[in-house]
């Protein structure tokens, strides 16, 4: 996906020809993924594992900062964290995904996601990057004993998540009135 | 080699138990204390001398008697003629004359003293008379004398009455009326005294004339009983002393044929006297004689055996010592061949000696070389240490720019992060500016990329860096290490350098050793000269040696020979 214009030839005309014809296939790719029924993914690494949302859903990304702790809180909500003078509830997707919990002080990034008024700040160890993902080349787990908010895995062992349905699922909500 | 005295070996001679003679003294004495001839003679002798002391005493009282009897008489008549003649002067013409011219100038009153004496003069002679006439009338022999004193006696009492008053009248200032009485009373007084003068004197001259008679007979029966005593003693004495020497005599006898045979050689003959005079005190200690010169004899005899039994052993010794003499000669060349060997292995010493002085010279020598080689060792060694310490420091400023850079590569990948970070979210909002962000997409991930690029660039250099820190550390430590074994080395060489002195000290004191040694050595030559010298001087002591031996022999037998001599000698008495 990288692309390093390094200089090939004496031609400055040929250099310029070939930068010129990737710039082409760039506009190209872009097209066809407007063009194909596919979803522009923001890859995910939890944990050593390849996950994948939709980058429609995600507001902004950041480099782990301080997270403040809120007590009595459930499990995969680990504290508040301050964006950009914001409050964002963080949630670790480790824990979430059942994974394991959060091991405080090993750095991670922050992915912020809204959906309607709720605006979440997942945990991730890291962010790959960007990639497309096409509808055709996802796969349904098999067994079909996957949680709902899993949308199926690429060939490459990407699982693209529905940020939606996660963050519908009863075990995330938290009823103070309760 | 023996040194033992022959005549010490033999049987002690005691000749103190030859002469216990008994002292004679002690009976002499005795005797003479007792009857001894000497005794005798003294008591003769004694004995006549008394009869003598006799005989001059009643001689010399008979004449001493007759004597003091005439002296008494011729007294008497002495003090009779001077009152005699001194009453007579006063009776002459003359003095009544001058007693005139004294009565006129006994007026004087300046004369009365004069006069006082000359009463007391007149009675003072009056009283002597009247004492004298006393006497003569209670004691004179004669009565004729006795009754003229008693007439003297009354007829001075007149003449005294006279004198009174003549005085008495001198004194009345009468001068004529005394002159009277002088001329008058006094001549018939004195007349009468003159005559009784008279009469004493005849009779008292008759008295000394026989007194005389009487003492000449005295000294002449004196004389005459002196001449019959000394007579008698004489004859006393000389049949006394006719005994005496009589006897002595017949001793004397007897003791000389004593004698005679004692000088033949017989000693078995004794006097057997008796008595406690010198005569048997004489023949007793003839006896004891004898015995004794026997005994002497004897004595004299044994000793000689003895002294000739000595004269064997001390020629047997001599023997002895000739053969000693002649080992002590070889022993002392023996002596002089091995003092000659050692005098060699000496000076074989001097000179190993001085080669080891010279050797420890020469390492004395190259031990102070070794010093300086081991002060500039030292030297150089310093000099290392301070490069070395140089080059750590470098390194260590070497480590700390890599550090800095390597601050400085963790800032670029921050940087490279928040890129990275921008550049998603860049990229998020091209996504969602939708058909409107698309070129803002392609921008966004080509910032990503260069994120990514600088991401790696920084690894490759933080890995460099870490290799340069790796490498530094182990510069560092090996110029730590290149420290200590530069300072090491400068102790060893420090440590060298001193055990490298110490060699030169041991060395310099090996070769104040040899040089000593080389001087004892010569010491020793020396001596080793010396020695055989004085065993040069031994040879001729025992040469002289030998001669004395021959000596001693010589004058063993001249004693064996004196012995035999004198036992021949006393073999002639009988005992």
């Amino acid at each position: 996906m990288s692309v390093d214009p390094r200089p090939g030839g004496h031609d400055p005309g040929a250099i310029l020809a070939e930068r010129a014809a990737a710039l082409a296939r760039r506009d190209r790719r872009a097209d066809a993924s407007q063009a194909g029924d596919g979803v522009q993914a923001l890859a995910l690494i939890v944990r050593g594992e390849h996950y994948a949302i939709a980058v429609k859903d995600v507001l902004e990304t950041s480099a782990l900062r301080s997270i403040t702790p809120i007590p009595g809180i459930p499990a995969p909500w680990i504290g508040l964290v301050n964006l950009r003078g914001a409050l964002r509830p963080v949630l670790d997707l480790r824990c979430h995904l059942g994974l394991g919990d959060h091991a405080p002080g090993t750095g991670g990034s922050l992915v912020v996601i809204g959906f309607e008024e709720l605006v979440v700040a997942l945990l991730v160890e890291s962010i790959a990057g960007a990639r497309r993902i096409e509808r055709a080349e996802l796969r349904s787990v098999p067994g079909g004993g996957a949680s709902p908010w899993v949308i199926g895995t690429t060939a490459d062992l990407c699982t693209l998540l529905d940020v939606q349905t996660l963050l519908a699922d009863p075990a995330i909500v938290v009823d103070v009135a309760a | 080699m023996p040194t033992t005295n022959p005549l010490a070996a033999g049987p002690p001679v005691n000749f103190a138990t030859a002469g216990t003679i008994r002292s004679p003294q002690s009976k002499l004495a005795r005797s003479f204390a007792g009857r001894g001839l000497r005794g005798r003679l003294l008591g003769l002798a004694a004995m006549a001398g008394v009869l003598w002391l006799v005989c001059i005493g009643v001689a010399a009282t008979g004449l001493t008697s007759a004597r003091s009897a005439s002296d008494r008489a011729h007294t008497v008549f002495e003090a009779f003629r001077t009152e005699r003649d001194a009453y007579e002067a006063w009776m002459t013409d003359d003095g009544q004359t001058n007693m005139y011219a004294g009565f006129a100038e006994l007026h004087a009153r300046s004369q009365l003293s004069s006069l006082e004496s000359t009463w007391q003069q007149v009675v003072g002679g009056h009283q002597q008379a009247l004492a004298l006439l006393g006497t003569l009338a209670a004691k004179a022999p004669d009565p004729s004398v006795r009754q003229a004193a008693r007439s003297a006696v009354a007829d001075l009492a007149a003449y005294n009455v006279t004198t009174q008053q003549v005085h008495a009248d001198v004194l009345a200032d009468e001068p004529s009326r005394a002159i009277y009485v002088v001329a008058i009373g006094n001549t018939t007084a004195s007349d009468r005294i003159q005559a009784d003068f008279r009469s004493m004197a005849t009779v008292l001259g008759k008295d000394a004339e026989r007194l005389d008679a009487s003492t000449s007979n005295g000294v002449k029966d004196s004389i005459l009983l002196l001449v019959v005593i000394t007579l008698v003693s004489l004859l006393i004495a000389g049949v006394a002393v006719s005994r005496i020497t009589g006897r002595l005599v017949q001793s004397l006898k007897g003791y000389v044929a004593l004698a005679g045979r004692i000088a033949e050689g017989d000693l078995t003959t004794r006097t057997n006297a008796a008595g406690d005079d010198e005569i048997g005190l004489l023949g007793r200690a003839l006896d004891d004689m004898s015995e004794r010169l026997g005994s002497l004899s004897v004595n004299v005899r044994d000793n000689a055996d003895q002294i000739r039994g000595s004269t064997g052993e001390i020629l047997a010794a001599v023997a002895g010592h000739s053969a000693a003499a002649a080992q002590q000669s070889a022993a002392i060349a023996q002596s002089t061949a091995a003092i000659e060997q050692i005098r060699a292995g000496a000076e074989l010493s001097a000179r190993h000696a001085e080669d080891v002085t010279t050797h420890a010279r020469s390492a004395v020598e190259a031990g102070d070389e070794g010093a300086q080689a081991v002060e500039a060792i030292i030297g150089g060694m310093a000099a290392i240490e301070s490069k070395v310490e140089a080059i750590a420091r470098d390194i260590g400023a070497l480590a700390q720019r890599t550090q800095q850079i390597s601050a400085i590569t963790q800032t670029v990948d921050d940087l490279a992060d928040q890129s990275n970070v921008l550049a998603l979210n860049a990229m998020i909002e091209a996504v969602r500016a939708g058909e409107q962000g698309k070129s803002f997409g392609v921008v966004a991930d080509e910032v990503r990329t260069l994120a990514e690029q600088s991401k790696q660039a920084t690894a490759q250099v933080a890995g460099i860096l870490h290799e340069i820190q790796l490498a530094t550390d182990q510069a560092v430590a090996a110029t730590a290490e290149g420290t200590t074994v530069v300072r090491e080395g400068g102790e060893l060489a420090r440590r060298a350098g001193d055990v490298i002195v110490h060699l030169a000290n041991l060395n310099r004191s090996a070769a104040q050793a040899a040089e000593q040694i080389a001087a004892s050595a010569q010491q020793q030559t020396t001596g080793m000269d010396q020695i055989a010298i004085a065993m040069q001087d031994t040879t001729k002591v025992a040469a002289e040696f030998v001669a004395g031996t021959e000596q001693s022999r010589v004058a063993a037998e001249r004693l064996e020979s004196v012995a035999r001599g004198l036992a021949g000698a006393v073999s002639s008495y009988r005992v």
